[in-house]
This record gives C-alpha cells, structure tokens and sequence, in this order.
C-alpha cells in the first residue's frame, strides 16, 4: 500500500487538515460583511465558513493522483482504498471541528466540521462528473453562491445552504452526511473516465 | 485561432453562464440604493460586480494556464513568442470580462433610466484594470500551481480579498481591493485616487508576475525588476490610502448644478432640475412662515456639497426627489439651522443639542404637531411647545443663542434663559 | 492460449458503434494489428484489456471473461496493456511509476520495485529510471508505457503503438525485445510502422470499420499485394489492397 499512498500523497490531506485547524483558530468568530441579495444589499458572515476549504482541495489534489487506466485494469482495490482515507479525513476534520469549539476558540467551529463533510461530498461528486478543476471550483462556488443567495428576506439562511445553516440544525447535518456518502460512492464506484480510445 | 474556436474552447464559456446573469442582478440590487437619472451611479453600479468578474475571471484564466501546461506548449517552441500564446489563450477570458461590466453598464442604465456619464470613466477603466491584472495573476499561478489547486485557490482567493476588507476595521484594507467602497453622490465625486491606489496594487503584482515568466536574461535581473514592480506597486498603493478613514476621499462634483425661481432661488444639481418647481413652492409656503416668526429668509436654497462655500444669504439643504411635500416642507425647515460641529466628538458628555429648535422650527413651519412629537425628544418638543408661546424676539434670541451655543460646542439655552 | 472476442459490440455513444458483432482470436505468437485512423483497433484492445465493457459479446481468455467478477481479476493479471495516450503523475520518478503499476497488477511491493528495475532496463530506461516521468521525452514515455505492460509478467501483452514517437535505434531495441519474449509471451500491437513486419510477426489482423478485413498469417498477407510490388514496399502494397477506398493517411 506504500506504492499507493505515495502516489495519492495522502500525506497532504493531513496538510490540510493542519491548516483547517489554524484556519479555524484564526477566523474564530469574525465576520464580515458580503455582498448578498438581501433587503439591505449584504449580510454578516462568519469567516469560519471558508475554513474547510483546504481539506477539501487537499483531498481532491490527492484523489486526482492517479493512473486511471492502470488502476482501471488492475486488480488491487485503490477505490476502497481511496473511500477509507476520506472517510477517515472526514472524521478528522468533524474531531477537529469539535475540539476548536469545545476549547472556547470559536462555538461556530462545530458547525464546520459538517460543512467540511458536505463540501468533500460535493467537490467528489462534482470531480465524478466533470473532473477534478471543476470540483475544487464546485466547493468554491458552492460558497460564493450561498452568501449571494442563500438568506431570506429576513436574513435567515435558507435550508437548502446547508454551510449556513447553524450546527445544530438537524435537516443541514443529514444533507451534509448525504452528500458525503454520495460523493464516496462515486469516487470508489465510478470507473474514471479512459483516455486515448478510439 | 480564430477568436471563436479560442472561445469554443475555452473555460470562459462555461464562466459566461454563470457571471452575466450574476453581473446583471448584482447591478440592479445595487441600483436599488442609487439615485435615479444619475449617470455616475450608473458606472458604480456597474464596477460593484467586480469582486464576482475578477474571481470567475482569474480562475478562468488559472485553468488556461493548466490546459496550456498539460498539454505542453511552452516545450513545443512554438513560433509565435511566449506573450503573444498566452494572450491568445487569455482573449476569450478578457472578452468575458469586458462583456460582463459592458453587461453591468447596460443593466444600470436600465434600472436608473440614465446613460453613464464621464465622471464615471474612472470607475469603469479602474474595474477593467484590476480585473485585467487578476487575469495575469491568475494565469501566473496557473504556470506553476496544478491545476487542481490554482483554480479553486484563485477563485476563494480573489473574493475573499475583494469582499472581506470592506469591513474590516484596518481602514487602509479596504481602499486597496478594487472594489468601490465609497459611492459618488449627486453633490460630491469620489476622489481620482481612490480608484488608482488599487490599481497600482493589483497591477504592480501582475507586472511583477507577468516579468518572472518572460525570458529576460539574467534570471537574476528579471526576478529583481518583477520583485521591484511588485513591491513598489504595493508600497506607493499603500502610501496612497494608509491615513485614510472608512470612506474615501470625496471631492466636491463641480459644473452640474443648475439654478432657477427666485425668493428663494433652487440650486440643485442637474439630475434634480425637473424638482425645481416643487422644491419651490415648498421653500415658498415654509418661507413665508418663517419670515412671519422673524427669521431672515434666505436668498438662496441650495443642494451643494459640505465642501462647497456657500454665501451668508445661502440656506443649505438636501432634498430628494422621492419625499412627499411633506417631507419636503420639514427638509425646508430644517436649512434653516446651519452646518454645526459635531461636539460630542470631543465631549462625549455634551449636554446640548439642536432637537429644541428643530422641533420649533416645524412647529413654525406649520408642520403637523403629531407628526413633529413623534420625531422628537419629549423634553425637547416641551422647549420647543414653551418658545413658542414667547414673544417673537425672544423667539428669535433663543434661536440665534442656541445656534451660537452650538457653533461653539457649549450648553444650549433654555427658552427661558433667550426671554430673560 | 489467446485472446478470444466473441460477438462483441462497443460504442462510446448511444447509438454509434465503433465495432459490432466482433468475432476475433488473437492467436498464439506475435500479431500485428493493422487499420486506418478512427478503424477501432484501440477500442478493441481496450476491450481486450478489460478497460472497457462490450454492449454485448463476451471478451475472454485462458478461460477467464471479463463480464465475470469472479474471473475478471485473474483475468487482470494474466493480461497487460499499454494505451495510446501513457499518464504521468507528477512527481513520480519512472521507477515509482513502474513500479505502481506492478503493484495494481498484484505484486507485492518489493516485487514490484525489482520487477519496475528489470523492465526500464530491458527498454534502456535504466539510467533514466530516477528522472521523473514528466520530464521524459515522448519517446521515453512511450519505453515507459512498455515497461509498465512487461513489469508484472503477464502471458500477453496488448501494446497500442508502443514505438510512435520512438528514434529508429528505439525501434531496433524494441523489436529485439519483442524476440525476446517469443514463445514466453504473446503480443498483440497495433503500429503504422511496417518496417520489418514479416521478421517480426507471426499473424497480421486488418480492422477497417470495426469489422476484420483480414486475419491470417504474415505470408499470406503479404501475398496480398499486386504482382510486380517492389520488394521492399510489399507489406505497403498488400495493406492498401485490403483497405482500397478507406482513410489511407497511415504510411
């Protein structure tokens, strides 16, 4: 498995997984005021909300390290192989998350860890279909569209956000867990597409 | 290639989807808060979307970068110089660009019933500039950074630095992003610097980046001139804005302000000339009544900037199109107290205020009583209710005393006090 | 033992096939697989490497189908491929690429360090072995790509134009590994280089629009072409008979 592990350079995951954790120190709980379409043209967020990005390029990065043809028509099962890792860096960014918020740095920390899990799903199911540059821009994105359109008239995020919602909001962690089982599957499942056929 | 086979190919396309539509509401929720028929807030509307049009378009350009790289151009030794490659690749990410503020100006146009004017050139070219430098920095990134990293990276990057400084209380931050953090009013224009400072930031570090991929010889000489540009861009940037406050520097907006009527005379600026003869008749009836208390009227009524000088006989005052005549009456009223210091920036305990003689002047404005109490302070409206029933010198004593004791940040008079 | 396609039918698209009710064995010994640009031959060996699925059909060899779960993994390792297009990831030396590879294919880790060492040597990648592979030549990519298919010892190797962008001593270099491997492994290779085809090979397959236009050996298709053929333009002449009125932008 050495021969596969430093092919995918899993080691980066726990690079940003590091990062996560000082990102999370570091935005505490500062916000900032973003340009929204709300009654009042922007709304505060928490700066917090950025922080899972890293874990989930890291994990993106080192899942599109890969020979596909190779592994394709091989016979070890990098697939399993490559789901184990996420759902491990999965649970490491849901421990960090809780550790930053239970040791009084930031209570919206929670919230991130979940957040962490619904980008990773998100920015796997996107890399299934239409390869690993969209995905990270997929994650991205997903951002950048919910603080333009995510809240309410009455600055109230909408479910469907799920990032925004708060930590304890039930329907949000379900959609987060859901997505990240999609996106799992998909990338252990989904043969990757095959080139230089024709 | 051919421009459209370029575009066919290019991640702009898919951008494009995503980044008109976006520019399009962005300006119209803009609008929302600018003056109609003012052709400057028509280019600040347009500029607001930079912050989506420079992320989109430097990730954009990252992703060139990586779709040149990957399929290894710059080892083919292609005919064409490495510039003029690179530009070829980048002229579909431009177009977007230029088609997305080209989009906003057309959507703001829309919305404020105004073409743009030239005031707002400054606004436009300094977008267009820091959009452009983005490209450059976003492809840069692109030639060393996979590919998967860049464009994410580029895209977070960029609107985070444009949107989280504007909030921040580092004040300096937030004049260097690009994006516009002071509007231009129909009396004062943002001053000229506060759209190149962030130019000369973005644009150093794109000359700087732009420097350290060309084949200038030594390596040496060309990682010190690009370092210099980079860092003399930020430096005269930041030196540019570091004693600046939360908004930019405004200057007064000079030739657009028309006069007409008489007893008083309206100044207003241009966009407000259709106004003149309801700001008129208001200023007429509210004069009238003033003038039956014993103030002096004034000549002139004007809506100027703070910056402008304005003579003994001018009342300054600030009407909008969209008041009632009712409001308009109290914005008529009101002139009649001049521009005043602000005294608790000093004294954080003062214990005057001007809300007695503003509750008298609507009172004597003919202002209706229950819609002045709602607005005032009940000690204040009893001051005012109490002046009323003195003579009109005393009135007028107290008024002037009270204006002087403001002017000079000391305790204002009771009415009694002006009677005695 | 050989490679055996039977009534196999492929496409990327719905609805357009590039082969359709494809019966063909590749036989024992060395075969060269010939045919225009865009005749299929990359599909076909693809499919014979497992890399893709037919439509309908079976693909199967040594007794082991790929349609099989069970079977598809000894499937695997009995049989090597090398695409058209050889992938790198960055960062990694040719060795550790190599090495990967035999690893996918089963071996244990050290097997598949000695197993990548013995392959870069027998395609004279040896001094280049610690170089990384995307800093290689197209032509040394291409040895790469070859070491990757010999690495793990498998009974047959389908190789999809193993010497394009090779120099013609790489091209020696390799024909005398392909005579190495005689009677220990069988070859499968698609090529437009015809140089030396009747000391080489051992059968000749045609494909021209999914459909086998010949398949026998390496005499009788040389036999194809027109009385009077100079000598050493023979194989050129017998491949243009065959393939009269198609995409004629091979040689």
């Amino acid at each position: 498995m050495t021969l596969w592990f430093a092919t995918r350079r899993w080691w980066l995951s726990a690079v940003g997984l590091l990062v996560f954790l000082f990102a999370a120190i570091g935005a505490g709980e500062h916000q900032a005021d973003l340009p929204s379409f709300t009654p009042i043209g922007s709304v505060t967020v928490k700066l917090m909300l950025f922080s899972p990005i890293p874990v989930c390029l890291a994990i993106l990065y080192c899942l599109d390290r890969r020979l596909p043809t190779a592994e394709l028509t091989g016979i070890r099962r990098t697939g399993l192989a490559d789901q184990a890792v996420v759902m491990t860096v999965g649970g490491l960014a849901l421990c960090i998350a809780v550790l930053v918020s239970s040791s009084g740095h930031a209570a919206s920390a929670q919230a991130a860890g979940r957040n962490a899990l619904f980008l990773m799903g998100l920015g796997m199911t996107v890399r299934a279909m239409l390869g690993s540059t969209a995905a990270g821009a997929a994650s991205v994105g997903w951002l950048a569209l919910v603080t333009l359109v995510g809240y309410g008239g009455n600055l109230r995020p909408y479910a469907w956000t799920v990032v925004l919602r708060g930590a304890n909001d039930v329907v949000s962690g379900a959609l987060a867990c859901s997505m990240f089982a999609v996106g799992l599957a998909l990338t252990g499942l989904r043969a990757p597409k095959t080139r230089g056929l024709n | 290639m051919r421009f459209l086979t370029s575009f066919r190919i290019s991640s702009a396309k898919w951008a494009a989807m995503l980044l008109l539509p976006a520019v399009w509401f962005l300006v119209i929720e803009w609008a929302r808060f600018a003056q109609v028929g003012f052709g400057t807030a028509v280019a600040e509307a347009a500029s607001f979307p930079v912050f989506a049009i420079a992320a989109l378009c430097s990730a954009c350009a990252t992703w060139e970068a990586g779709r040149l790289r990957r399929s290894r151009i710059w080892s083919l030794a292609p005919v064409h110089t490495r510039l003029r490659v690179a530009a070829n690749a980048l002229l579909p990410v431009v177009t977007l660009a230029c088609a997305a503020i080209g989009l906003g100006l057309v959507a703001g146009s829309v919305d404020l019933g105004v073409l743009p004017d030239g005031a707002g050139a400054s606004s436009i070219a300094s977008t267009l500039a820091v959009v452009l430098s983005y490209i450059i920095i976003g492809f840069s990134l692109g030639c060393v950074v996979h590919r998967t990293l860049a464009a994410p990276l580029m895209l977070l990057g960029v609107y985070l630095w444009m949107t989280v400084p504007a909030s921040s209380n580092v004040m300096w931050i937030r004049h260097l992003t690009g994006e516009q953090i002071t509007s231009s009013t129909v009396t004062d224009s943002v001053s000229f610097t506060a759209f190149i400072a962030p130019v000369l930031l973005s644009g150093g570090v794109a000359i700087g980046l732009a420097l350290l991929s060309s084949t200038i010889r030594p390596k040496a000489l060309r990682g010190g001139v690009a370092m210099s540009c980079a860092v003399v861009g930020t430096l005269l940037a930041y030196l540019m804005v570091a004693n600046w406050g939360p908004d930019a520097p405004m200057i007064a907006r000079t030739g657009a302000t028309v006069c007409a009527q008489s007893k008083p005379k309206i100044c207003v600026p241009r966009e407000f000339e259709p106004q003149i003869p309801r700001f008129h008749k208001a200023a007429t009836e509210v004069m009238l009544r003033l003038k039956t208390a014993g103030l002096d009227a004034p000549d002139t009524l004007a809506l100027v900037s703070k910056r402008t000088e304005v003579s003994s006989t001018t009342w300054r005052f600030d009407p909008s199109p969209e008041e009632s005549n009712e409001a308009l009456r109290v914005t008529v009223a009101l002139s009649a107290i001049p521009a005043l210091p602000d005294c608790f920036a000093d004294n954080e305990g003062y214990s005057g205020s001007k809300e007695g003689i503003r509750s008298w002047l609507l009172l004597t404005a003919g202002v209706d009583r229950d819609t002045v109490a709602s607005q005032a302070d009940p000690k204040q409206m009893r001051s005012a209710i109490a002046a009323l029933k003195m003579s009109k010198t005393s009135q007028i004593r107290w008024f002037h005393s009270t204006i002087r004791a403001l002017k000079s940040c000391s305790a204002t008079p009771e009415p009694a006090d002006a009677a005695s | 033992m050989s490679i055996s396609y039977s009534n196999c039918s492929f496409g990327y698209r719905r609805g357009a096939s590039v082969v359709s009710s494809l019966n063909l064995e590749f036989p024992a010994g060395h075969t060269v697989f010939l045919g225009p640009n865009g005749a299929g031959k990359s599909t076909v060996l693809g499919l014979g490497a497992s890399a893709l699925q037919p439509r309908s059909g079976s693909v199967s060899y040594s007794g082991f189908e790929t349609s099989s779960r069970r079977s598809l993994r000894e499937y695997r390792r009995r049989v090597a491929w090398m695409p058209q297009h050889i992938e790198c990831v960055p960062g990694l030396t040719a060795r550790e690429q190599v090495a990967y590879v035999g690893w996918l294919k089963g071996m244990s880790k050290t097997d598949a360090w000695d197993g990548a060492t013995g392959a870069l040597r027998r395609v004279e990648l040896d001094k280049h072995s610690d170089r990384k592979v995307s800093e290689l030549s197209g032509g040394q990519l291409r040895r790469v790509g070859v070491a990757q298919s010999l690495v793990h010892s498998a009974e047959i190797l389908l190789l999809d134009e193993p010497t394009a962008g090779m120099d013609p001593r790489q091209r020696r270099v390799f024909h005398d590994l392909l005579e190495q491997l005689r009677g220990s492994v069988h070859v499968v290779l698609s090529t437009h280089d015809v140089a030396d085809l009747e000391s080489t090979y051992d059968q000749v397959v045609v494909l021209l629009a999914g459909q086998i236009k010949f398949h026998g050996p390496i005499k009788e298709f040389l036999s194809r072409a027109p009385e009077g053929t100079p000598s050493g333009r023979t194989a050129e002449a017998a491949y243009h008979a065959l393939t009269e009125g198609a995409d004629l932008c091979d040689f």
